[in-house]
């Protein structure tokens, strides 16, 4: 089942076209990572799907409530950090997260409780009563990611979660947000941390006003770029291009100084064959691995092509 | 109506915590009762305030037509009060969250937009009431302490209980309502509050008007200015409500 269905979800202001057409489904317990450069329409989605502004056409549903037809019931069944924090500095930290356990309907008992198992989980409890306007950025970001989960919500939508957070806590929320998904919680997770997106989530979309490309990070890669093998060895390479060039399976062969790079479908099966080939050529070989590109690499490509188609119909 | 009191309960945490707020939410009326005493204290030459003709204080001798003036004059500030602490409070209150960011988090929660506005009115509104309440009670029982015995059945009219009573919250509103206004296109609480002094001036008028002796603040004077109260303050409140809508929040407020 899908925690978040999308269908040609659009929000103009005025000429500008935030978000044009988006069509997306989202399975539960997923953990989906919404990447795209400032300014691509990202905060306007999660503002959509959060119930907080209304798309200008398009539906959706979030929780299995629609959006539209019952607000109410996915603000319920949401949590959301939003690009700051916005704590109140003045409140301590187990005020603020009373506060909002107490607009999410908590009863008393159960939001001391919950208020308390997240100050503890997230390492807070002995700052409990400090006001949070002294609190560190790290600080402040765990507080604000504790506020999400509070009610436990079935969909979590997280803007830049690790941003500004030290690598050390930055690393306990991203293993906290594993968690969340071994929970079965769906969580929509924008960031422009691109290891860590390749690192968390099961499905990526990039997303410049548009959805650019939809895929897990394996499909994205393979999807951009191909998949290949890159053969090391001993001497020049160059000279076994048109070795390999005439296997049948070989889709392209490119050689820089000791190393082939060579295009091909299906690696596990056809590189046997590709190596067989090559030591029977002559060739010494030292290492075999698979073609390997970034996250960031395929990022970077998309956006880069649509400003380029952008800059064409413009 | 329990997450209105739960945000009202923030509210007031918050206006505690802030030092300068509450100073500035407790010195008018602190200095609204201090400087009538004075006056008062000080009084004893009638001489000047005999060139006054207000119609309430007809019937009094010189000495104590003195204090009547003295009295009218501060009577009808504690009319003022009501509009100069709500704004004081809802400037901060809203303002406070535009510029901190806290605005969207709470947006994002179940909670209804009519709580959350009731909530913020509220935590301005009710402290503005108590306060010029109790400042004006403490005006009364000065009056009735250092003033001569006739003086006070000669400030504190029928007319004037009227307004300070009913009048109050419907000022206190109109303060918040033009304020939430103001604070939706300003993003500091001095501008805030700079434009919203202009909502005094009909007040002012109103003051002037009596002083002058243009007219009495009778019963009838009071249901009357009551009246005209109303429409402003639910039509000022619409205006509001119809800005603190999630969507106009988010993508309109500067």
């Amino acid at each position: 089942m899908n925690a978040i269905e999308i269908n040609n979800l659009t929000r103009t202001f005025g000429s500008l076209v935030a978000v044009d057409d988006l069509t997306l489904a989202i399975p539960e317990g997923t953990v989906f990572g919404f990447l795209g450069p400032n300014g691509a329409g990202k905060t306007t989605t999660v503002r959509m799907l959060s119930a907080l502004i209304a798309p200008t056409r398009g539906t959706a549903t979030v929780a299995g409530h629609r959006l539209g037809e019952n607000n109410e019931a996915i603000r319920q069944s949401i949590g959301i950090l939003t690009e700051t924090p916005g704590l109140y500095d003045r409140l301590s930290a187990w005020q603020n997260l009373l506060f909002f356990a107490q607009l999410y309907d908590l009863p008393a008992e159960r939001a001391a409780s919950q208020v308390e198992r997240f100050l503890r989980m997230l390492d807070l409890w002995e700052r409990r009563g400090d006001r949070v306007g002294g609190f560190s950025k790290g600080m402040r970001q765990k507080l604000a990611i504790a506020r999400a989960l509070l009610h436990e919500p079935k969909v979590i939508f997280l803007d830049e979660p690790t941003s500004g957070l030290d690598p050390e806590a930055a690393r306990v929320v991203r293993d906290f947000i594993k968690e969340l998904r071994a929970e079965g919680r769906t969580i929509f997770l924008t960031t422009h941390n691109l290891p860590e997106a390749d690192e968390l989530c099961d499905l990526i979309g990039v997303f410049r006003s548009r959805l650019l490309r939809l895929g897990t990070p394996a499909n994205l890669r393979t999807g951009m770029f191909g998949t290949g093998t890159q053969v090391r060895v001993v001497g020049d390479a160059t000279q076994w291009i048109e070795t390999v060039r005439a296997l049948s399976f070989v889709h392209e062969a490119n050689a820089e100084e000791n190393t082939l790079f060579v295009r091909i479908d299906h690696p596990d099966d056809q590189n046997p064959a590709l190596v067989r080939t090559l030591v029977n050529a002559g060739a010494q070989i030292r290492t075999v691995e698979p073609i390997s590109h970034s996250l960031e690499e395929v990022y970077l490509e998309l956006v880069e092509n649509e400003r380029e188609v952008a800059a064409v119909s413009h | 109506m329990h997450k209105v009191f739960v945000i009202l309960r923030k509210e007031f945490i918050e206006i505690v915590q802030q030092r300068i707020l509450l100073f500035s939410i407790l010195l008018p009326p602190l200095l609204f009762a201090v400087i009538p005493l004075i006056f008062l204290l000080r009084n004893g030459n009638g001489s000047r305030a005999s060139a006054l003709s207000i119609p309430s204080l007809g019937g009094l001798t010189l000495h104590e037509y003195t204090q009547g003036v003295l009295g009218t004059a501060f009577s009808n500030l504690y009319i003022l009060l009501p509009m100069i602490v709500p704004s004081i409070i809802a400037a901060y209150s809203i303002i406070g969250e535009k510029n901190n960011r806290t605005l969207e988090p709470v947006l994002a929660t179940p909670v209804r937009r009519w709580q959350l506005l009731t909530g913020k009115i509220l935590s301005a509104l009710l402290p503005a009431i108590i306060v010029t309440w109790i400042s004006g009670g403490l005006f009364i029982a000065e009056l009735a302490i250092v003033a001569d015995a006739n003086v006070v059945s000669h400030v504190a009219t029928a007319g004037w209980l009227t307004l300070f009573i009913a009048g109050t919250p419907l000022l206190g509103l109109i303060a918040v309502a033009i304020m939430t206004v103001i604070s939706s296109r300003v993003n500091d609480t001095r501008t805030a509050q700079q434009l919203s002094i202009w909502a005094v001036v009909p007040i002012i008028g109103l003051i002037l008007g009596e002083l002058s002796g243009q007219f009495e603040l009778t019963v009838q004077v009071a249901v009357i200015v009551i009246i005209i109260l109303i429409p402003i303050a639910l039509l000022l409140t619409w205006s509001a409500t119809q800005l603190f809508q999630r969507e106009t929040i988010l993508t309109r407020w500067n």
